[in-house]
Parts: C-alpha cells; structure tokens; sequence
C-alpha cells in the first residue's frame, strides 16, 4: 500500500494529496477500531513522515492549456465588416472553399481555431454577379488595424500586420496553410483584372496576429 | 507557459524567411521547417545551398515550413550573422509533396542535424502524435498518461519515436525515467485536435539552463489553392458603367444633332 501510495502521490497535486492522506488515515482508523474492539490506542503507533515529505516534492509541471474555438462571427470596424462566419473545406479542385452566401466568410476547418497557434485561414469574397460583397475592401486595410473573431462571449482579436496582393499563382500556401508556431490570422479575397474563364488573377492576403 | 508561447511567436515572427522558394506549394515542391534545440548554442542562421533561409533563430525556435522543390540539399547551421564558421552541416533529400523537420540538437561541441519526415496525412477524429528526446542530459524516458501505461517507451536522447494514434482530445501526460514511476515533467492539457499530427519535442537541460520543456507542434498541414473568391460582378459593373456611358454619350450626340438640325432648319 505504502509503495503504491507513494508512486501515485508524485504526480497528484498537493489537494489531493491531502484528500489522500485523509483517505488513508480513515482506512486506519476504521481498520484500528475494528480490530481492536477495546480501543487499544494503536494509531499513535502510525507514522504519516513519508506521505508527508512526499507532500513537499513539487513535480515539474508544464501547461498546454489555451483558450481556442470555432469562429462564428467576423467583426473589421475599419472597413464595416460584421460577418457571420461558416466552416468550410476545399472544393472540387483542392481549392479553399468559400460559404455560398457572398455575405458570410469561410473559415478553413482544417487550419488553426482562433486564439490557437497556427493559421486561422478566412476567405470571403470580392464580389458576386451584381456587385460588391463582404470583403471587397479587403485590400484597403492597414497595419494596425484590428480584426476580431468571436463565438458567443469568447473573443480572439488580431492585429493586421501586412497586406499583400499576389498573382494567383504566386500566393504563398505554405506560410497559409501549413502548421506554424505563429498564432496567424490570414484573410484571404480576390483582386485584378477579372477574365470569365480564370476567375480574377490575383488574391489579396491580409496577415495579422493574436494580440494578448 | 502563456509567456512562453507569445515569446515563441515572436521569435518565430521575427525570423526572416529570405530563400528565394518557389512560393507555391506545387506538386513538385517539398517542405521543410528547421527546429533549434541545441542549449548552448548561439542564435544561428540557417543556409540552404549556399543561400541564406533563416536568420537569427534562437533556441527553441521552430521556423515555418519552407517551400523547397524536391531534391537534394545541403544545409549549414552558422552563428547569426557569421558568413565564415559553419557549426553543423547536413545533406538532406527531400520528396515531392513530403514534410520535413531538420533539427539541430546536442551541445555545441557535439552538435549535430537530426532529419526527419512528418507525417501529413491527417486522419478524422484521430491524432497522430510522436515524442522527439533532444534534450542532451535527460536519460532514457516514457510518455506515458497520468498514471497510465506508456504511449511511447525508453526513448534516449535522439531518437524519435513512431506516430502513435490517439483520439482527439485533452491529455495529462507525465514523462518519465524508463520504467520508473517518479515524473520528470507533467504535461497538463495536451489539447489534440482530430485530423491533426503532431510532434513533441523534449528539449533543454534537465540540470541547468536552458530548462527541460516540450516544445508541441503541429506537423504538416492540410495544404490547399487558394480560394475562388469572386463572381466577377464588380468587373462587370464596370463595364456596364461603361456601356452606359457610351449610350450616354450616344445620346448625347443625337441630341446635339437634333439641336443643329433645328438651329438649321430655323
């Protein structure tokens, strides 16, 4: 039992420790009165000294623990957005899917949650067929400027700290879409001369990072 | 760990990732990030054939994935801002389509480059998680569950052990000596999310600083085009703007011919 008691108590905390120690010295006490039905005071014989030392040994301990979650609402004050937001994955030709509604953004399930380390991947669009949509002014955003992510009363803001426009062809996937140790947040629209065959040629990256 | 994490973010912002990659993730394209987990070492700057790819990563750094195409590599480990003395060299191949870490691990007069392939195929709902032992002064170690039986076992210092798959989740992990019970370090809240890998590097000095810690990682990544993201509508708005004002200006001209015609006329 000693053996035992002693590889546990290595890695419970000092709480639970005590909760043992109590546990124990119950099991004794029943035990002793049990056994001993004229009250022989044989617990004075019972020594606690190596629980007790075991009580000061302090384990090393490291915590991963953080705050994370599923976006479901996009909010950029400096250019008006406040967006729903909605899960998406890639589509028929290995793309970055987009939400169907032109007024929502597409949150890359396969990346980083917000407020994780790694890249939280937003895309939404430019444009539909008649007009404007949720991230056509996207590319006027500076650095500095604030984006948050939030779901119900958990919040993520960042920091915008580049803006880049790239030819399709140029866009940068590794540092969007592979495992970082960088808590990013990249946005990601359309832009440049628009062809009905291509699609547009070129695509805005909005980069920003967690502030804490 | 809060202080940690946001002190690895910033260095891994503050790294200049200068190699002139090939910045799309082609089919013909490989991965590789560079982990510095030598304690002794100064902050280094990494040359990939000659060319410089990172600079300034200090310990306990781990760069994002570069974008090389596949092939054969030479990599030299030199002190930042040091063109002349190389620490550590290694020759690596790497295949399309594959991830890699290279990393720097043991003491500065033993230092070597550990290389290794990271698994990028993602499985629903699972994990995918390894331990890497670079702490040079660590013995022999399990990983095992808060007072469970081991997930990886009698790992030394260098080796790397196998992907083990989990189930996605948060874990209590204690490392330990090789089938001892005691605990060198617990690991609390070990969040795994489903369909991602991961790699748990042990580095740092058990007796000294730097101090032993894990280093977590998420390995590869589910890599992706880049979005369709719009319709064209904006275009074509534009040049509806156009048509119309041609039909403007048409009108325009008619107008002022009618007008002419009846100045002629009067």
């Amino acid at each position: 039992m000693r053996q035992q008691l002693a590889s546990t108590s290595f890695v419970v905390n000092s709480k639970t420790l005590k909760l043992l120690l109590i546990g124990t010295f119950l099991f004794l006490t029943v035990s002793a009165s049990a056994d001993a039905p004229d009250a022989t005071p044989k617990l004075k014989t019972v020594g606690f000294s190596e629980p007790l030392v075991l009580a000061s040994t302090e384990v090393e301990r490291q915590s991963f623990h953080r705050e994370t979650f599923i976006p479901k609402r996009l909010i950029i004050p400096s250019i008006d957005v406040d967006a729903k937001v909605q899960p998406v994955g890639k589509d028929r030709l290995d793309r970055m899917d987009t939400p169907d509604h032109v007024n929502e953004v597409g949150w890359y399930q396969y990346g980083a949650k917000a407020g994780a380390l790694g890249n939280v991947v937003l895309s939404g669009h430019l444009d539909d067929l008649q007009g404007p949509a949720i991230f056509s002014d996207l590319g006027t955003l500076q650095r500095g400027e604030m984006v948050t992510l939030q779901h119900s009363e958990q919040v993520a803001k960042y920091e915008v700290v580049s803006v880049e426009r790239y030819r399709l062809e140029d866009v940068p996937l590794a540092s969007i879409f592979a495992a970082t140790q960088s808590e990013r947040l990249q946005l990601i629209t359309c832009a440049g001369p628009y062809d009905p065959e291509h699609g547009y040629r070129d695509r805005i990256v909005v980069t920003a990072k967690l502030i804490r | 760990m809060k202080k940690l994490m946001s002190l690895l973010g910033t260095l891994a912002l503050a790294f200049a990732l200068v190699l002139p990659v090939s910045a799309d993730g082609h089919e013909g394209d490989a991965m590789v990030r560079v982990l510095h987990a030598s304690p002794d070492a100064p902050a280094v700057d990494v040359y990939v054939n000659g060319e410089v790819a990172v600079e300034g990563a200090e310990f306990k750094a781990l760069t994002d994935y570069l974008t090389l195409p596949a092939g054969d590599y030479n990599v030299e480990i030199k002190p930042a801002g040091d063109t002349e003395t190389v620490v550590v060299a290694a020759d690596l191949s790497l295949e399309a389509g594959k991830f890699y870490t290279a990393a720097a691990i043991g003491q500065l007069e033993n230092i070597e480059i550990a290389a290794m392939e990271d698994d990028a195929n993602f499985e629903d709902g699972k994990s995918k998680v390894r331990v890497a032992h670079f702490s040079p002064d660590a013995p022999a170690v399990d990983v095992a569950p808060k007072g469970g039986d081991p997930l990886f076992s009698n790992l030394e210092f260098k080796a790397v052990s196998d992907y083990g798959t989990l189930d996605a989740g948060t874990y209590d992990l204690e490392i330990r000596p090789a089938g001892a019970t005691d605990v060198v370090k617990a690991l609390d809240g070990v969040a795994l999310e489903g369909g991602k890998n991961y790699t748990a590097f042990a580095i740092g000095l058990l007796e000294g600083e730097p101090a032993f810690e894990v280093l977590l990682a998420a390995d590869g990544g589910e890599m992706a085009g880049a979005p369709e993201t719009g319709q064209g509508g904006l275009a074509q708005t534009a040049s509806m703007n156009w048509l119309l004002a041609a039909a403007a200006l048409g009108a325009a001209a008619a107008g002022f011919y009618v007008f002419r015609r009846k100045q002629q006329d009067a």
